[in-house]
């Protein structure tokens, strides 16, 4: 393998090589690979019987259950396919936050959605990436060659915060890039109406695309930081908010635990994964999930 | 019911606004923040500060409560009382602040509990009633034109009076113009004139009697004792007035003894000290007690021309003001001399004598001029020029006259302040009036001898002016004409009266020769130098009255009037303002020694000094007056009956908002919202 840009360090290397990219669902490549796929394949492991329909294979056909019960029926195996990972990284202006952090969001972002793209192209399948705020900044289409990595990591490796965060649209405009059901990784601050994102989402779910969102924050954000009288402004719009934090510490703390655990249902409901991390902690962990 | 305050201290109204300053002032700067979003914390703040505004607006409101009601309860409100009438009460304060209240009566100064009973008066008056504030010393001065409601203005101006070293010009007028006010009063307010002095008889005397009888006219006496026994420099008089350089003068420093309640029985030993630029004297005397007494100090008057600063101080006692006194003697080494007659020829041989004596600077002058004048030697004056003499007398000029010998019109009113005329005589029997010294004794004729006055007297006159009856009152014959057959009465030929500052000589003799043999005679020369030298004593009633007299001075040719300055012995600067070649102090002339200065040149020296008639502390009671410490009771009881004090109440509020705050702040901030986890 090329030697990989800055953003991917040797130990970072050193510690995913024993991590394989397998999101909990299975993959829905178009070419062979070894990734489960749920649709009809030709591996030898059986899937489900279904009702015969004009155009089927007639070779599926399992004659022993028509004789047993005079219908007929398709015999479907699992498929073993390639992955197909489309990582979206939020580059809009609140993702340069940092505060209690060691790193900005942004940074933080990149850095785990390089670990991924190197994992998924390690693992022989292909990754996309796009980087959006209010709109598809960057994107790179699926590859998995070593230099489509490094074009990955490259884009990855000096991210440029600005724009709003506007992941419903992006992910709407992105939309007509993806045509068949690939693995989404969304990695943002979900500072953003989840009602709106979840819409966004659909078209993406009713493809069957397998969608994992990791929430980046800062744990300052979390809970609040710093005392006495300060005037708030925010980091994409420009607006300005005068408060004191201390005597809304504890609201706000109570509003973005609920606010995770809003996300944390709605994916749930959909069959999305939802991994919150804040930017103090390392994003190791968060392979163990996806590797489950 | 009307809320009043006893306490004008309105400032204290301020102390309700800290809060609101707190809050400004206290207000830190917020610290800028970049955050990711802030969606959330606008929604928090919008619902905070929906639960926490009304709150931060009720504290507010608490505090500025607070502090009102305990300022309030500072400013002493009541409700209700104090007025006798529909319309109140009008309290008129007529307050001794001459000299003599700055006495140790007692065990205080008079002026002190004056001001106290004053205070108190005013103090206890209903807010609404009038008052007004009249002082004596000097000229009445009156605070408002009639009584007003404005006790605050009225005790700061109490505050702020102190006992003048000044004696009343006119305290009758001040308490008919007093008395005058309360007239003016409206109907159904109850007037009073309250006259807090020490009623010295000397100066109050004649003036409360004339107001004893008004029913609204109130006296207090703040005077303990009866008399003050009291030492005093009462006059300083130099002979001749206006010495010439390095003449020898005598300075006749009076004193007097004013015994106290408890008479002093034999000898006061003084000792009084005059001080003359750099020389220094003391004469020690013995002073009957209750009596007058004089000491004199032979002098030498400086050898360059100027003014001649004279301070006669004896020990100071218990009433110092009046222990200290000052003369100002102007030495010039020339006198001026007018020489007004018709004609130059009627003046004959006593012109040519007053032009060749070396001290004067003799001016002849057909008519009368307006320029002043040491000596005025005026021939045959008439009626008309009465006026101006008179007016050259209160100046104080010394004038001889010499009559008209034929028909006179100036002498009658002159001496004895009646018209008429005087016709003169003439001997026609070929003889003549012979003069004889009637008062030998006198200083006018110290350069004479014995033989030279007798050859003199025996030369004659023929021709002089039938004075009967001319001889005036006060007026001292130097010489006479020896009666002749059938007179009953010898007629004065040289006459000596003093007139208001000045001296006025009649001398009933003819000048010229024509006339008279005395017009040949040399010999009256020295009779007239030594007459015009000695003739005049100085004495200080001619300087400024103190707290009366502005100071003021003609601006001498070549001075700017802006190089002009006056100032006190003290080095005070004391405001000045020309107007029309004259300056003039714009403050009345307390007593001491004062400077006219044209950059540093001394132009002239001016003594004010302490009012005579002050140092007399006997004090009278007047009748109906009431006892001192009944004023402040009998003003106070009237003054709060029926009123109900609210401090009490506004500190009680105050005492309930402070709960109130408390409670409020006890009160925690943040809410539970509906997402807060149970």
């Amino acid at each position: 393998m090329a030697q990989a840009p800055s953003i991917l360090r040797p130990e970072d290397m050193t510690r995913l090589a024993n991590y394989r990219f397998a999101v909990r669902m299975m993959a829905e490549g178009w070419l062979s690979g070894r990734h489960r796929a749920r649709g009809r394949g030709s591996s030898s492991d059986f899937l489900e019987y279904r009702a015969y329909a004009p155009g089927d294979d007639p070779r599926l056909i399992d004659w022993r259950a028509f004789a047993r019960t005079d219908r007929l029926q398709l015999r479907t195996f699992e498929h073993e396919t390639h992955l197909e990972c489309h990582l979206f990284v939020d580059c809009s202006a609140s993702m340069d936050f940092r505060d209690r952090g060691p790193v900005s969001k942004l940074a933080y972002a990149c850095h785990f959605a390089a670990c991924v793209a190197w994992l998924v192209v390690r693992g022989k399948d292909r990754v996309s990436l796009q980087l959006f705020d209010e709109q598809v900044r960057d994107y790179l289409p699926p590859g998995s060659a070593t230099t489509h990595l490094n074009r990955c990591l490259s884009l990855l490796e000096n991210p440029i915060a600005g724009g709003r965060t506007e992941l419903p649209q992006a992910l709407e405009r992105a939309r007509g890039l993806v045509r068949h059901p690939v693995t989404l990784v969304i990695v943002s601050d979900f500072l953003c109406d989840l009602a709106a994102l979840q819409a966004a989402l659909n078209s993406y779910l009713h493809l069957g695309c397998k969608v994992v969102l990791v929430q980046v924050l800062d744990p300052g954000e979390l809970s609040l930081s710093g005392q006495g009288l300060a005037r708030f402004v925010d980091m994409e719009s420009g607006e300005r908010v005068t408060c004191n934090p201390d005597e809304l510490r504890r609201t706000y703390t109570e509003r973005m635990v609920a606010m995770q655990q809003r996300m944390h249902a709605m994916a749930a409901a959909r069959g999305m994964l939802y991994l919150p991390t804040t930017t103090d902690r390392s994003f190791y962990p968060l392979f163990d999930a996806l590797a489950k | 019911m009307i809320i009043s305050f006893d306490n004008p201290a309105w400032w204290l109204m301020c102390a309700a606004l800290v809060p609101l300053l707190v809050h400004l002032v206290a207000r830190t700067r917020p610290v800028v923040r970049r955050f990711s979003s802030v969606v959330l914390l606008r929604e928090l703040v919008r619902l905070q500060s929906r639960h926490a505004r009304p709150r931060d607006w009720l504290l507010l409101v608490l505090r500025t409560l607070l502090c009102a009601s305990v300022a309030g309860a500072f400013l002493l409100p009541y409700l209700g009382g104090g007025a006798d009438g529909e319309g109140g009460r009008a309290l008129l304060l007529v307050l001794d602040n001459t000299a003599s209240m700055a006495a140790a009566d007692g065990q205080q100064v008079r002026m002190n509990r004056a001001l106290s009973v004053a205070q108190s008066a005013v103090q206890n008056l209903a807010t609404h009633d009038r008052v007004n504030l009249v002082t004596l010393a000097g000229y009445p001065r009156f605070v408002f034109d009639r009584p007003e409601s404005a006790r605050p203005l009225i005790l700061r101006e109490l505050s702020r009076t102190v006992s003048q070293p000044a004696a009343a010009a006119d305290a009758a007028a001040a308490l008919d113009s007093a008395l005058a006010q309360l007239r003016d009063l409206p109907d159904g307010v109850q007037g009073q004139v309250l006259l807090i002095s020490d009623f010295q008889s000397s100066t109050m005397q004649q003036a409360v009697e004339k107001c004893r009888e008004h029913e609204a006219f109130c006296c207090v006496s703040v005077a303990q004792t009866a008399a003050v026994e009291n030492t005093a420099v009462t006059a300083m008089a130099l002979a001749p007035a206006r010495p010439l350089p390095g003449q020898t003068v005598t300075l006749t420093v009076s004193l007097q003894h004013r015994q106290g309640a408890v008479p002093r029985k034999g000898k006061l030993p003084l000792s009084v000290t005059l001080s003359a630029g750099n020389l220094r004297l003391s004469q020690p005397c013995e002073l009957d007690c209750g009596g007058q007494g004089s000491v004199q100090f032979e002098l030498t008057a400086p050898q360059q021309p100027g003014d001649w600063l004279l301070t006669a101080q004896t020990e100071s006692d218990a009433y110092p003001g009046d222990n200290t006194r000052y003369l100002v003697v102007p030495v010039a080494d020339k006198l001026d001399c007018l020489a007004i007659a018709a004609d130059r020829a009627q003046l004959g041989f006593m012109l040519r004598a007053l032009e060749n004596t070396p001290f004067l600077r003799t001016l002849y002058l057909p008519s009368v001029p307006e320029t002043a004048a040491d000596f005025v030697v005026w021939h045959a004056p008439k009626a008309a020029d009465i006026p101006a003499i008179r007016e050259r007398l209160t100046a104080g000029e010394c004038i001889l006259i010499v009559p008209d010998m034929v028909k006179d019109t100036a002498l009658l009113p002159l001496l004895c302040n009646r018209e008429g005329a005087l016709a003169g005589e003439v001997r026609t029997d070929g003889g003549n009036w012979q003069v004889n010294i009637s008062a030998p004794d006198s200083p006018a004729f110290a350069l004479f001898s014995p033989d030279s006055l007798r050859t003199w007297a025996q030369a004659g006159v023929y021709r002089r002016l039938c004075p009967e009856p001319a001889v005036a009152d006060g007026a001292v014959t130097l010489m006479e004409y020896a009666p002749a057959e059938g007179e009953t009465r010898p007629v004065p030929a040289l006459l000596r009266k003093q007139v208001g500052r000045g001296q006025l000589l009649v001398w009933n003799m003819p000048v010229t020769a024509r006339d008279c043999r005395q017009g040949f005679s040399p010999l009256y020369l020295p009779l007239l130098a030594e007459q015009l030298l000695h003739s005049r004593a100085s004495t200080d009633d001619t300087e400024p009255i103190a707290g009366q007299d502005f100071l003021q001075l003609d601006i001498p040719a070549g001075v700017a009037a802006t190089d002009l300055r006056l100032q006190a012995a003290d080095g005070t600067e004391c405001p000045i303002v020309v107007q029309g070649g004259m300056a003039r102090c714009e403050q009345a002339a307390m007593p001491g020694v004062y400077h006219w200065l044209a950059g540093e040149n001394v132009l002239r020296t001016v003594a004010v000094n302490f009012p005579s008639r002050e140092s007399d502390l006997r004090s009278f009671t007047p009748e109906g007056s009431t006892y001192l410490l009944d004023v402040p009771h009998a003003v106070q009881s009237r003054a709060f009956a029926g009123r109900v004090a609210l401090w009490p109440a506004l500190l009680g509020m105050a005492l309930l908002f402070y709960v109130i705050e408390l409670l409020v702040c006890r009160v925690p901030r943040e809410r539970k919202t509906a997402n807060s986890p149970s």
